[in-house]
């Protein structure tokens, strides 16, 4: 038993050396839409595969959709579902759980991997996690979040875990456009009863500006996301539930000014980097005001530019690939001292 | 090199007038290293335009015969040896964006001929009545957001020509402004660029600011003046002789005014 065992310690230190094991990464099947939190993902997938890790997206089952909104490149991680593939997770492997898979926290604490949660949302954590039961019970004692804030109250939840921060890559498709910028406003909002709200209120509002077309930054591949983003004169955010704020951060990065409500958990990023209310109600009319200023062909100011240059310095495409690969780097290093320390007692045990 | 130039026609110039001219000229000063400025004015005001601009370069074209706003304009065109031209109204005023966006738009669309700002519209007090030019960029209204197609313009009037961008040689080549079609010359003329295939876009910033139906201009006479007023169905009928006439290039010896 012994020896076996040794030996399976000895097979998983050597995948762990060659970069054999595999990363697995829990993900939800977006029906072919595109959405932050999986690309996300799928981020840092790639970001570890081109670093010569196996990287593996597994789903549900087979009727999984590929995302192939994400454009090209992305196709090349591998796909696996639970219930066909008869996946065998071994001891070197390591997965990352979503928030909103707290429900299969409770099949995978058998599982004897590194097991990471990953917080993108943190109104999800407790939906389906189990009342008064810790993530630990589970055996996650890593969590990957994507913000400051959010770090911050991890910790004071799960003050046993061991919480790095990962924010999203803000791709280099998004550029400022080397053509005209239009009268487009592209707007993003979660819930779709206050999108319309907000479009009503404001052809209401301002009739004279009815000619002004919102641009639904929904079902979109990512390309047609940036290409559409960036020849819009201004975007309109509204997101309560935002923990982290991608899109308006995509849309600094094109030299897209942003007019949004503030979220309920305040981005760590936000300065005075765009036009910020804390009332939904005002939305609207600051939005009318910037359009009708724009018209007039009033420019930002330069501080407000630089501010929107200055916030994306963190998010840079480089600066965030480093530090996915430093945080995994630290799991499979923590993994390889905890395994070293296991083998040596087995050793001992047999002498 | 200047290659636009503003055509400015003038049939009077006492009194208040002249604050309306000067502010007009005032608002061609702030494009004075890329715009060339031309008077077009009969004979007996010619003397009240010299030195009216520093910066400018201004050239005064004469006119002998007809002064009423469209011979004024065509005769402009006649005499315009720049690339591109403007019409600029005597009680209305470019905004300062004006050239800096057309000349954005001239840039990126090169096939396009004919380009018109965004009109801010005021009455006499200065306060906002509309915008013109502008639905051209309401999603679905034409057929290429932001261009102007003839489908359109059949069943949609409300489009300022003066303000707009044009080329020179292709308005020759089509025919200019026809002074004996009454209220709508200016229908007239963008229906006939359009069926000739002129493409003819509006650019999204507000870069002319028109002043609607001042006391004694044309189109206030048009609606107020005793002996010039036009009642609704002499309105349609312009419109309905504006829609059959864009297929001619120049003005047809008829006499609508009998007719």
């Amino acid at each position: 038993m012994s020896k076996e065992n040794i030996e399976k310690l000895e097979s998983a230190l050597g995948r762990l050396e060659t970069k054999e094991n595999v990363i697995y990464f829990l993900t939800y099947d977006t029906k072919n839409n595109a959405r932050a939190s999986v690309k996300h993902i799928y981020d840092m997938a790639l970001t570890l595969k081109e670093n010569g890790n196996v990287t593996k997206i597994l789903v549900e089952d087979k009727t999984y959709t590929k995302p192939e909104w994400l454009g090209e490149g992305y196709d090349q991680i591998e796909v696996v579902s639970i219930k066909e593939d008869k996946i065998n997770i071994l001891i070197d492997d390591v997965i990352v759980v979503p928030e909103y898979y707290s429900n299969v926290l409770q099949q995978l604490s058998n599982v004897r991997c590194t097991k990471v949660m990953l917080v993108q949302q943190k109104e999800f954590i407790f939906e389906t996690l189990p009342v008064g039961s810790r993530w630990s019970d589970y055996g996650f004692d890593r969590v990957i979040v994507t913000t400051e804030e959010a770090k911050k109250y991890v910790m004071e939840i799960f003050p046993e875990s061991l919480v790095h921060i990962i924010p999203p890559i803000i791709g280099d498709n998004f550029k400022p456009t080397e053509g005209i910028v239009k009268p487009y406003v592209a707007i993003s909002c979660r819930d779709r009863v206050k999108h319309r709200k907000l479009i009503s209120e404001f052809y209401l509002k301002f009739p004279h500006l009815r000619w002004i077309t919102f641009r639904d930054m929904v079902q979109m591949s990512y390309e047609e996301f940036s290409e559409g983003l960036k020849e819009c004169m201004v975007s309109l955010w509204v997101d309560d539930e935002s923990t982290f704020g991608t899109f308006p951060l995509e849309s600094m990065k094109c030299g897209v000014p942003v007019v949004g409500k503030i979220p309920n958990t305040e981005p760590d990023w936000l300065s005075e980097n765009g036009m910020w209310t804390y009332d939904e109600n005002k939305i609207v009319d600051i939005l009318g005001t910037f359009v009708l200023a724009w018209l007039d062909g009033v420019e930002l100011t330069s501080e407000v530019k630089d501010k929107m240059k200055e916030t994306l310095l963190p998010y840079n495409t480089d600066i965030t690939k480093n530090n996915i690969l430093t945080v995994f780097s630290s799991f499979t290093n923590k993994r390889i001292e905890a395994l070293t320390k296991a083998l040596d007692n087995l050793k001992k045990e047999g002498e | 090199m200047k290659n636009i130039t503003i055509i400015l026609p003038v049939h009077r110039i006492e009194d208040s007038y002249r604050v309306m001219f000067e502010n007009a000229v005032k608002s061609v000063e702030q494009f004075h290293n890329d715009v060339k400025l031309m008077i077009v004015c009969p004979a007996n005001v010619k003397s009240e335009f010299a030195n009216i601009s520093d910066t400018l370069e201004v050239n005064i074209v004469t006119n002998n015969t007809k002064t009423d706003f469209c011979s004024q304009v065509n005769l402009g065109i006649e005499n315009c040896d720049t690339e591109w031209f403007s019409i600029l109204e005597i009680d209305d005023e470019y905004k300062s964006i004006w050239l800096k966006s057309i000349n954005e738009y001239v840039k990126t669309y090169n096939d396009i001929d004919v380009f018109l700002p965004v009109v801010k519209d005021i009455n006499t007090e200065g306060n906002f009545v509309s915008f013109t030019n502008e639905s051209t960029w309401a999603y679905g209204f034409t057929e290429k957001q932001g261009v102007l197609d003839n489908e359109v313009l059949l069943d949609f009037q409300n489009y300022q020509i003066s303000g707009g961008l044009y080329k020179t040689q292709v308005v020759k080549d089509n025919g200019s402004l026809k002074e004996n079609i009454k209220l709508t010359f200016g229908y007239e003329f963008l229906l006939r660029l359009t069926h000739n295939n002129v493409k003819i876009m509006t650019v999204p910033r507000i870069g002319y600011q028109h002043l609607n139906f001042r006391e004694d201009s044309l189109f206030w006479s048009y609606k107020n003046d005793d002996t010039n007023k036009i009642s609704e169905e002499e309105a349609k009928y312009w419109l309905e002789t504006a829609k059959k006439e864009f297929f001619f290039k120049n003005k047809r010896d008829v006499n609508y005014e009998v007719a």
